[in-house]
């Protein structure tokens, strides 16, 4: 009899990893190959996994519902009324078109889970000489709330090492710009200024760099007891993690763990040896993979 | 000398990185003219660490963030969005089955008892 008769529908998965490449470029390699898998575990560019649960017929939830955390993806475009009328016709709907609402320069659309898909306009060239040209639509934001912005922002920036590129002071609630950068990032001094809007629009998007946006609403600093959903609870499941590529996995978990960060998974728990999750403040899942790992799956 | 210089480069890149990232896994360029990073490409080097490269010239972090986690309902569905309409390259794709061995034995024993 054929092994395919003990799979357990209900516990095998599928992933798919999407990235933004440049403009002209061809991918070389099949998607489930050993060169597709060396490729995605050594990239310094940030993918987008779905994972599909087989045999399971969960409505996963789109986030933005009460104390929900996670908001939305972003794509750069360089013509936003272009790239609207493009999605029009391709019979994508839309949450929120350019002319709806007060911000003219932004809209989201929903993508086939109701997941919104904020699109931002970008300049076409990157003010930075020798980037090649990003796709029609880039991979620009994921956009997570967060309670207290002082403790994420140590957590993202301290752990992680992304840096801070901007931030947005609105009236009710401000917003927090990092990305995963090099030393020596020509990032503007001061990160509330126009200078910091322009590196965004000018530099990261048109150089296809996303960003993680943290939105912090005024206020639930002060409540300890404020909790958002990560995404992973009974009825809300939907955004899974960000996940990041480490040297040592042993290491960081023996790095984060002495600084009082928390785990959902240490790297010798479970099944999958090497591989850990961390929670970040506010109990959302940071996936940690060895860079370079072979043959993961 | 002058078409060297792009995978000068990503060399530097490379060098700058705290673990070698693969410089033999790369997506290649067709297009005519193409910027310095694209014609990197034909020399095997990792299109967004050039692009970062050209963005900072000092070394990245340990962690990079390498990926944002949805779950979805449809891949098909979802591909035809993403990938289709929005243009995303499917870089890779995994199918991770999950078996029980202890379901595994109780049926082969099953499937002895009917054999015989």
């Amino acid at each position: 009899m054929s092994t395919s008769q003990y799979d357990f529908p209900q516990w095998s998965f599928s992933l798919y990893f999407l990235q933004s490449l440049p403009s002209g470029c061809v991918y070389p390699h099949a998607p489930g190959s050993d060169q597709a898998h060396a490729y995605l575990w050594s990239t310094p560019g940030v993918t987008l996994e779905l994972t599909h649960n087989h045999a399971s017929s969960e409505v996963y939830h789109p986030g933005n519902a009460e104390r929900d955390g996670f908001g939305h993806l972003a794509f750069s475009v360089p013509d936003l009324a272009a790239a609207v009328a493009f999605l029009d016709s391709r019979g994508v709907l839309f949450k929120k078109r350019p002319e709806e609402g007060r911000m003219r320069s932004i809209a989201f659309a929903y993508d086939p889970d109701k997941y919104w898909v904020e699109l931002v306009e970008r300049e076409v060239r990157c003010d930075v000489q020798g980037v090649a040209a990003a796709p029609q639509f880039a991979l620009a934001q994921t956009m997570v709330r967060v309670r207290d912005p002082e403790t994420s922002l140590a957590f993202y920036t301290e752990r992680l090492g992304m840096t801070l590129v901007r931030k947005a002071v609105n009236e009710t609630f401000t917003t927090y710009f990092l990305a995963t950068l090099p030393g020596g990032a020509a990032v503007p001094a001061d990160i509330t200024g126009p200078a910091a809007k322009d590196y965004l629009k000018r530099v990261l998007y048109p150089a296809s760099v996303p960003v993680l946006e943290l939105t912090h609403n005024h206020g639930t600093e002060s409540q300890p007891e404020f909790k958002h959903h990560s995404g992973n609870e009974e009825g809300r499941r939907g955004f899974g993690h960000l996940g990041f590529l480490v040297t040592d996995v042993y290491k960081t978990f023996e790095d984060w763990s002495a600084r009082g960060v928390t785990w959902h998974k240490t790297p010798d728990g479970g099944n999958m040896k090497g591989l850990a999750f961390a929670k970040d403040p506010d109990g959302y899942l940071i996936e940690l993979i060895r860079r370079g790992q072979p043959g993961k799956f | 000398m002058r078409a060297l210089r792009p995978a000068l480069a990503c060399a530097h890149a490379l060098r700058a990185l705290p673990s070698a990232h693969a410089l033999t896994h790369a997506p290649l360029c067709t297009r005519q003219p193409l910027p310095r990073c694209a014609r990197a490409m034909a020399y095997q080097a990792d299109t967004s660490l050039c692009q970062l490269s050209s963005l900072g010239v000092g070394p990245l972090p340990d962690a990079t963030w390498q990926q944002t986690m949805l779950r979805v309902s449809d891949p098909l569905k979802s591909l035809a969005f993403y990938r289709d309409v929005l243009g995303l390259t499917l870089v890779d794709q995994a199918r991770v089955v999950r078996r029980s061995e202890r379901w595994m034995r109780r049926n082969a024993l099953t499937l002895v008892h009917l054999s015989v």
